[in-house]
């Protein structure tokens, strides 16, 4: 007879620490929703204006939008790094190309809010602003690659240096993980998430090359991989679409990343 | 045919390895425009866009072809040369903006094509003055308005025939048949027959 398993300890303990995460999600959901109301909804009412069906659905979306941007500022401001600067700064040491990196909970933060950061400058730079980033997903997918990476020997330092191998291996999770979400079925582009990501792949391949990163030389690399993403994009869609994603991927970021880095 | 970068490509270290380097190509790409267009008082616009994909689409197929370069230094260098060029002219980044020459005479009637040329052949010449015992002498045909003509009406058909006629201007034996295909240039093929001979 089938037993079901208890989840252990460390599964546990990886759920509850990505708790904040899916709260901060929700509320960036919850937000994005409410932006989308119709003007009729969004329209601010006095207080002592009647009790209407209209009037308490005006005031309800209006305290909710309130709190729900304040419950994302405080969450951002306590959970997890306080400014953009900090994160972004944190996008080419916390990838799993880098061999200082750990594998501890001070990495994995830096992992998923980075990741976000980037996503979201490059989301912004081809046009894609409203469109919500999942930090809770990003975690998922650090998980995964830790335990992936854990058991793998076949990418040693010496067989791949730079790392690049897993770069492109983290892309491709990011890429498949739902990571990059719309809120309407209007808003699926199914190359958008490979885009974004297979960008920040490069980016972070650029900064592997790269002798002393930095937030100004970070931002750098994001902007140019992008732009050159956006011309690459009907390779990444061949890539996508191809045999072994994660291998062509990493073909990519070979043929790509050394003309692209700054010596 | 003024090649205004010769010199100072001349002068950078190892320009086989920075001309894969995209920001240098495109700092080198303008200067050589300023140098070419400037001197004959023509302003241009460059778009990056199309400049930086003629660059990525050059570094593919560089990448994919640069075992040849075992075979034949010298042709490969022309061939990569010509690539570049095909490249160039497939993506057209210039457009001119001000000072359209009123009598165009031999290369000036076609003001972006040159510049186009003068740089790949400032790029062949000197990788090839820093990676070869001796370096060709550029043909008296690149000075001919026929030649330039027929080269413009070819390379709108088809870019990629810029690959045969730079290397009627650098001295190698072009492959008009297929121009794309470097192991089936003549300098290739021969090189090939010759190690299988032995």
């Amino acid at each position: 007879m089938e037993t079901r398993r208890r989840p252990t300890l460390t599964q546990d303990l990886d759920e509850l620490a990505s708790v904040p995460l899916v709260f901060k999600d929700t509320l960036r959901g919850l937000r994005k929703k409410l932006s989308d109301l119709p003007p009729v909804l969004r329209s601010d009412l006095p207080d002592d204006a009647p009790l209407s069906p209209l009037a308490l659905a005006v005031r309800l979306v209006r305290e909710t939008r309130r709190i729900a941007s304040l419950g994302e500022d405080l969450a951002r401001d306590v959970l997890l790094h306080g400014r953009d600067e900090a994160r972004i700064a944190a996008f080419s040491e916390s990838g799993f190309h880098s061999t200082s990196a750990g594998r501890g909970e001070h990495s994995r933060h830096a992992f998923v809010a980075s990741r976000y950061a980037a996503a979201k400058f490059i989301l912004v730079r081809f046009g894609y602003s409203e469109r919500l980033v999942l930090e809770h997903t990003i975690d998922r997918v650090w998980r995964g690659l830790r335990d992936r990476f854990a058991s793998d020997n076949t990418n040693t330092p010496s067989a791949d240096p730079t790392g690049i191998d897993r770069i492109a291996a983290t892309t491709w999770a990011l890429a498949q993980s739902g990571a990059v979400a719309g809120t309407t079925p209007s808003d699926d582009d199914p190359m958008l998430a490979p885009l974004v990501f297979a960008t920040l792949g490069l980016a972070e391949a650029i900064l592997a090359l790269s002798p002393h990163p930095t937030h100004d030389t970070t931002l750098a690399a994001l902007e140019l991989a992008g732009d050159v993403m956006r011309l690459r994009s009907a390779s990444i869609v061949a890539i996508v679409e191809g045999f072994d994603p994660e291998a062509q991927l990493a073909a990519e970021y070979r043929l790509l990343a050394p003309p692209l880095t700054e010596h | 045919m003024h090649l205004p970068m010769l010199s100072e490509f001349n002068l950078e270290h190892d320009l086989k390895h920075r001309i894969r380097d995209m920001r240098f190509f495109e700092a080198s790409f303008r200067r050589n425009v300023t140098l070419t267009l400037g001197q004959l008082g023509l302003r241009s616009k460059t778009d990056q866009a199309r400049l930086r994909s003629s660059f990525l689409a050059w570094l593919e197929d560089f990448q994919s072809n640069r075992h040849f370069a075992e075979i034949d230094r010298r042709d490969f260098i022309c061939f990569s040369a010509g690539r570049m060029l095909a490249e160039l002219l497939r993506h057209d980044p210039l457009t001119l903006v001000a000072g359209l020459p009123a009598e165009p005479s031999t290369v000036e009637h076609w003001p972006t094509g040159s510049a186009y040329v003068s740089y790949c052949l400032g790029v062949a010449l000197s990788v090839m003055a820093q990676e070869l015992p001796s370096t060709p002498d550029l043909s008296d045909r690149v000075t001919d308005p026929r030649i330039w003509h027929s080269f413009r009406e070819n390379v709108h058909d088809n870019p990629d025939l810029a690959i045969p006629f730079l290397d009627l201007l650098l001295g190698q034996s072009p492959n008009w048949i297929e121009p794309r295909l470097a192991d089936k240039r003549p300098a290739m093929l021969a090189q090939s027959a010759r190690a299988l001979s032995h």
